[in-house]
């Protein structure tokens, strides 16, 4: 009797142990990203982003370099196909070409506001600034991840049908913006040194 | 049941029936109109009625402090989203893209007929320059907002409008919302749904914005300042009501406590105020007869006027001693109290001739009412007195107490002290405006939350909210074309710097015939195609990209011109709707002026152009209001004066004895419009009731004065019936003086001040008329 009930809690002891191993190695959860992404204090990648636009007989192609800073600071270079330069910082989004600057209150734009924390809210591992604006849907595991986004907003989904991010670790290596019209933007992203401030 | 039980239930059943009847006829009136002269040009009539629902009166100015940039832009835009969405706002913009989201598909739809220059916009040479743009801006970081619009409008009509409109207001734009020009704070416009003479549903308005910005402002230490017209006279209303309240408490105590002094019995008290009241209720349901509504200004200065009335019964109740009886004081004092009624029943007449409708309607009502009041002071309040009451005993002889009879050579200063005393204030007031029409001195409202207004306005660039442009036409086409060929007019206006800006309905809406103009202007359909086949040559677009522009320009060349109609719930339908009016078989177009620095010049070119648009200026249209209610005023008061003149000499039978009744009033109220004249900066419509009620006061003081020096009462009880009388009057109208309403202290002091000369002037002139012992 009492052999039996130790033998029975072993036994249920292991199965519980196995399965805790299993889930461990199989699933990678939205948590998981943040927790790797909070880690990072900050990052720099080279970029380089193919548009197809519908109106367009050949896509747009732009390269640049990207720069994060924690928590909301995110920068933007882009050297072609024409100057530019981006700074994200909170709600305020400058932007400045050789023509002029010029700065938008994100909150009063709802698509840019969703792109950039698409983006942003992915590289601060914030997972409640992200559900704020998306349905997140997780794929894959640490060591290629693939993370949707679907507007919750039926004004900004009418715009945008889904943002998809690929990353591998706390690295993210693609960001792909799929229109509801058809047009569609993918960003190849390659990290390199964060550069000294 | 006794006299006095039958009298008072009578006089209960009287005022019941009365209160029923005004209760369900009386209809107060809050239009100003009614105190507006008849007549007037068309554009004053037109905003006599406008005044309620002019446009820029409802437009509400606010701007949030207290944060840095960032954080403001946040608040502004949430408290825009806020109020946008309230019931009781129609618009708000705060100059973001959102704002102006809600009206970019009426834009966009309109855009061939709304934009000037979209036809040259179409040449083969613009329009690859344009294609070149498109192109670029596609492969920019904000390519999200302008792609919406590259196929059907490659040229860009639709958001060069939206920030065309947009920026009507000159504000600085930072963090893509409007801040000021030091950059400290965000600014916003909204707009009442309410016209702005709805003080109650402009305060309603205020308090949902209050509410609005505590759920939105997120960091506790930011700050809101807002003003509008309609905010104004809500805040305007709310404080005279407050100040009157708290006036009125004060002046009602200190009467009670007065009069309880002297009585030292409050039924008496009471009673006292009985013939005022009565004589109210009786003006009111006169006027209600007559004229089916009162308005609320005559309603103030009735009562103000009436108010004498409260002095009736302290004449009969301050004789009656243990030696007399009501009957004897009654036949001693019939005279005088007649007259007294009388004359300024008489003298309130005069406002029938004034010709303006709140004017006779407070004739009626002051004549009417002092009728009833002496009436019930004669014949209901000796009735319902304590049978057994009498006023204290005063020890004094008969005729004791009086200066030596007039004659003596030691009265011969006297009449001397009178010239001095008008010659020195004449020579203080000599050379000083008479007048003083300024309604914005007027203004109950504390300094501060005028410069706040005058502030708010310039940093957000707003219209002057009482300075336009008028046109008026025979229908919304006439005026929308008289409203565009303005336009070189205001232009050259700007150019020379006479004022800022100006916005006008055919921005919104132009002519049909523009509109017609601008379309045919745009190339036919095989033209246009093309053109932009040429353009496209080498273009990175698709062959077919434009097929929605090509189609769009055809159809808008089609298509009928646009009406009102068309922007119907937009915030551009909104703009039309409030600068297109209608009134009166005409149609009107209102232009707001920004900035008018020069409006001499700006009235001058206006009247000189042959479209026929006229310059209001409404704050210097007000003052001529004014002026001229002050003149007729004015004239009122002469004529009264005269009528009181010819009823005195009728009733004293002695056109000597009328002088000396009416002298000491005369004198008192020409000290107090000169010392006005001297020290107050000018008399102004408010001052010249009060003189009025000064008259009337200061005519009964002399004539009871001179009733009693003729019976050869003792001075002592002349002066006790006087202090009684003068006291509760220079009381009350002390505590009004002391009001910070400006309308209320003018009142206050005018009848403060000309209560005491009158006395003083009494003291001078009245002598008995009999051979008297001396002291």
């Amino acid at each position: 009797m009492h052999s039996r009930q130790a033998r029975a809690l072993r036994a249920a002891a292991l199965g519980c142990a196995l399965s805790l191993a299993a889930c461990a190695t199989q699933a990678f959860e939205l948590a998981d990203l943040a927790a790797a992404r909070q880690r990072v204090a900050a990052s720099a990648a080279r970029f380089h982003e193919i548009r197809h636009i519908a109106t367009l007989a050949a896509p747009i192609e732009r390269s640049g370099t990207l720069s994060y800073r924690r928590p909301d600071h995110l920068a933007m270079s882009v050297v072609t196909p024409q100057p530019e330069e981006l700074v994200i910082d909170g709600n305020t989004l400058r932007v400045s070409t050789p023509k002029g600057e010029r700065t938008v209150a994100l909150d009063s734009e709802p698509a840019l506001l969703a792109w950039t924390e698409s983006l942003r809210a992915t590289l601060a591992g914030d997972v409640t600034a992200l559900s704020k604006y998306f349905v997140p849907v997780l794929s894959g595991d640490a060591g290629g991840w693939k993370l949707a986004l679907e507007p919750r907003d039926p004004v900004l989904h009418a715009q945008i049908a889904v943002i998809v991010i690929e990353g591998a670790g706390d690295a993210l290596r693609r960001v792909e913006v799929r229109e509801t019209g058809g047009d569609d933007a993918v960003m190849d992203i390659t990290p390199m040194p964060v550069p000294a401030q | 049941m006794s006299v006095r039980m039958r009298t008072a239930l009578a006089l209960a059943l009287v005022l019941a029936g009365a209160a029923a009847y005004l209760a369900t006829a009386m209809h107060v009136d809050r239009d100003f109109a009614a105190f507006l002269p008849q007549g007037g040009d068309a554009s004053q009539r037109f905003f006599t009625r406008q005044l309620r629902d002019s446009p820029a009166a409802r437009l509400v100015l606010l701007r949030i402090g207290g944060a840095d940039p960032v954080t403001l832009a946040t608040a502004s835009e949430t408290l825009r989203a806020a109020l946008a969405a309230d019931p009781d706002f129609d618009y708000a913009s705060n100059g973001s893209l959102a704002s102006g989201l809600a009206d970019l598909p009426a834009l966009h739809a309109a855009r061939y007929v709304l934009a000037s220059d979209a036809a040259a916009h179409m040449s083969v040479d613009a329009l690859r320059e344009a294609l070149r743009q498109r192109y670029t801006a596609l492969g920019s970081s904000m390519a999200m907002l302008e792609k919406r619009f590259v196929a059907d409008d490659p040229t860009g009509e639709t958001l060069a409008l939206l920030g065309r409109l947009q920026s009507a207001a000159s504000a600085r734009r930072e963090r893509g919302v409007w801040f000021d020009a030091d950059g400290t704070h965000a600014l916003l416009v909204a707009q009442t749904r309410a016209p702005a003479s709805d003080t109650r549903a402009q305060h309603a308005a205020g308090r949902a914005l209050d509410a609005a910005f505590a759920r939105s402002r997120g960091v506790a230490a930011l700050r809101i300042d807002y003003s509008s017209p309609g905010f104004m006279a809500a805040a305007s209303e709310a404080s005279i009501a407050r100040d009157a309240a708290r006036v009125s408490w004060i002046a009602t105590l200190g009467i009670i406590v007065i009069l309880c002094i002297a009585y030292r019995s409050l039924p008496i008290v009471a009673l006292c105020a009985l013939p005022a009241a009565a004589g109210l209720v009786a003006g009111l349901c006169t006027v209600t007869a007559a004229f089916g509504s009162v308005h609320a200004i005559t309603i103030a200065f009735g009562t103000t006027l009436i108010g004498e009335a409260v002095d009736y019964p302290s004449y009969v109740l301050t004789r009656l001693r243990a030696t007399r009886t009501v009957a004897a004081v009654q036949r001693e004092l019939r005279r005088p109290f007649v007259l007294a009624v009388l004359t300024t029943a008489c003298g309130s007449l005069a406002f029938l001739a004034s010709g303006v409708d709140g004017l006779v309607q407070l004739g009626v009502l002051t004549s009417s009412g002092i009728v009833v009041s002496g009436a019930v002071a004669w014949w209901i309040v000796p009735r319902l007195a304590p049978l057994q009451w009498r006023f204290r005993a005063l020890a004094s002889r008969p005729g004791a107490g009086w200066p030596r009879a007039r004659g003596a050579s030691r009265g011969a200063w006297r009449p001397a002290a009178l010239v001095a005393v008008t010659l020195a204030l004449l020579a203080v007031a000599f050379g000083k405006p008479p007048w003083d029409d300024d309604p914005a001195r007027m203004s109950p409202l504390p300094p501060q939350a005028i410069a706040l207004d005058r502030s708010l306005r310039s940093a957000a660039g707003a219209p002057d909210a009482s300075r336009f442009a008028l046109l008026r036409g025979t229908d919304v086409e006439d005026v929308l074309q008289r409203t565009e060929r303005l336009r070189p007019t205001l232009d050259a206006a700007v150019a020379a710097g006479e004022l800022a800006g100006y916005d006008d309905a055919a921005r919104y809406l132009p002519s049909a015939a523009t509109q017609r103009a601008r379309v045919a202007a745009l190339p036919d359909a095989s033209t246009l195609r093309e053109r932009l086949a040429q353009a496209m040559v080498g273009s990175p677009f698709r062959a077919d990209a434009f097929a929605p522009f090509l189609h769009d320009v055809a159809e808008a060349r089609a298509s009928p011109p646009l009406t009102a109609a068309t922007f119907a719930g937009t915030g551009i339908g909104l703009r039309i709707a409030t600068l297109l009016r209608h009134d009166d078989g005409a149609e009107w177009s209102v232009v707001p002026l920004r900035g008018v620095r020069d409006p001499a010049a700006l009235a001058a070119r206006l009247r000189g152009d042959p479209v026929g648009a006229t310059f209001v200026d409404l704050r210097a249209q007000t003052a001529a209001m004014f002026a001229q209610f002050r003149r007729r005023i004015a004239a009122a008061i002469v004529a009264g004066a005269l009528a009181i003149c010819v009823i005195l000499a009728i009733g004293l039978r002695s056109p000597r004895a009328a002088l000396e009744a009416v002298a000491p009033a005369l004198a008192g109220a020409t000290w107090t419009a000169l010392g006005v004249v001297a020290f107050g900066g000018g008399l102004s419509l408010f001052h010249l009731i009060a003189l009025m009620l000064v008259l009337g006061i200061g005519v009964n003081y002399a004539l009871f004065a001179q009733a009693a020096a003729d019976r050869g009462d003792a001075l002592r009880e002349l002066v006790v019936t006087l202090a009684v009388v003068s006291g509760t009057t220079a009381f009350a109208f002390a505590v009004m003086a002391s009001s910070a309403i400006p309308v209320l202290r003018a009142i206050g002091v005018t009848v403060l001040a000309g209560t005491l000369s009158t006395l003083c002037a009494c003291a001078l002139i009245v002598r008995p008329r009999f051979p008297q012992e001396g002291v």
